[in-house]
């Protein structure tokens, strides 16, 4: 009895342990093998925050957008590009930030569909400067 | 006196601009704490930062939900349970940038020091913070690069026992944006 307590004591400490290991070092997910919760033109998605921001925080942060609209700016790190904005505007835009680097080539004002998680609005500093920005991460490029 | 009227002209629109609003919406924002059991370090990409050239007026601000992290566990705890973004989604800095008087705002020598006093906002607590920063002219605006400390106890931070040897006391931050002119 006693050896089989011990066993089941061991067994369980050894499975934490592993489940501990694994959930601490597990990798995020690929957003571009997520279905998107919400697909939306980059105007309509700002507009969306403008309104209503408490509404609009509720029903995008932390879920996975899909917006299209023309590519405003890139940046690039090491050649590969690492961001972009989507807007025709530049104080009301969609800001992206890549999973992985994009090694391929984009052109500003082409248009582009781009998925990510959201992370909220940032419509800060708001007592100097207008509009706002849409965030995402870990931005994965559809088309 | 042609020639004279065109540098007088061309003077007088370096001043006039560098007057003005300077923006970015995508400035870089690096925290970093060091222990013995391991690194930690966070960045944004997607910083807001607007400085009047005129008035010194300074702000910065970023969405903590923005903040990358290497680990998804990491990500969560820094949202769920340190900076609680869904509460307090933001971090702001508003101030002003002190000693620009002497300065040619329209050509601003590399590493050019100055202090950016304020208010630093994180997880609902505000403190006076002075922030040394460098400050040049750059491509028509200004290159900003500030690297400054804060205590996470401070801002009411709380770590639980279980990760507090993971986390250091005191974090390093850097802040580097590239100002361009804001035209409207």
């Amino acid at each position: 009895m006693k050896r089989t307590l011990t066993f089941g004591a061991l067994t369980a400490i050894i499975i934490g342990v592993l489940v501990a290991y694994q959930v601490s070092f597990i990798d995020h997910d690929d957003t571009a093998d997520i279905e998107a919760a919400h697909k939306l033109n980059c105007e309509e998605v700002v507009q969306e925050f403008l309104d209503d921001e408490t509404a609009a925080t509720a029903k995008y942060v932390d879920q996975i957008l899909e917006i299209n609209g023309p590519i405003l700016a890139i940046e690039r790190t090491d050649q590969q590009i690492t961001s972009m904005k989507i807007s025709m505007d530049e104080l009301y835009v969609v800001h992206a930030t890549l999973q992985n680097p994009f090694e391929g080539e984009l052109e500003e004002n082409s248009e582009i569909v781009v998925k990510g998680v959201c992370s909220g609005f940032l419509g800060d500093a708001e007592s100097m400067l207008p509009g706002g920005v849409v965030e995402l991460k870990r931005g994965s490029i559809i088309k | 006196m042609k020639l004279l009227l065109v540098s007088a002209l061309i003077l007088c629109s370096s001043v006039v601009s560098a007057q003005g609003k300077y923006f970015t919406r995508d400035g870089h924002v690096k925290f970093f704490s060091a222990t013995s059991v391991e690194d930690i370090e966070a960045r944004n990409h997607k910083l807001t930062c607007v400085l009047d050239a005129a008035s010194g007026q300074f702000e910065f601000a970023a969405l903590m939900k923005s903040f990358e992290f290497k680990k998804p566990l990491m990500e969560e705890h820094f949202n769920e349970n340190f900076v609680e973004s869904n509460k307090y989604p933001k971090g702001t800095f508003k101030g002003s940038v002190q000693g620009l008087d002497g300065i040619d705002m329209a050509n601003i020598p590399s590493g050019t020091n100055v202090v950016a006093a304020g208010k630093l906002e994180i997880h609902g607590v505000v403190k006076e913070l002075e922030l040394a920063a460098t400050i040049e002219s750059r491509d028509g605006g200004y290159a900003i690069h500030s690297t400054f400390k804060i205590v996470p106890e401070d801002y009411n931070i709380e770590i639980p026992n279980t990760v507090r040897d993971n986390i250091a006391k005191v974090v390093d931050v850097t802040v580097e944006a590239q100002l361009k002119a804001f035209n409207r």
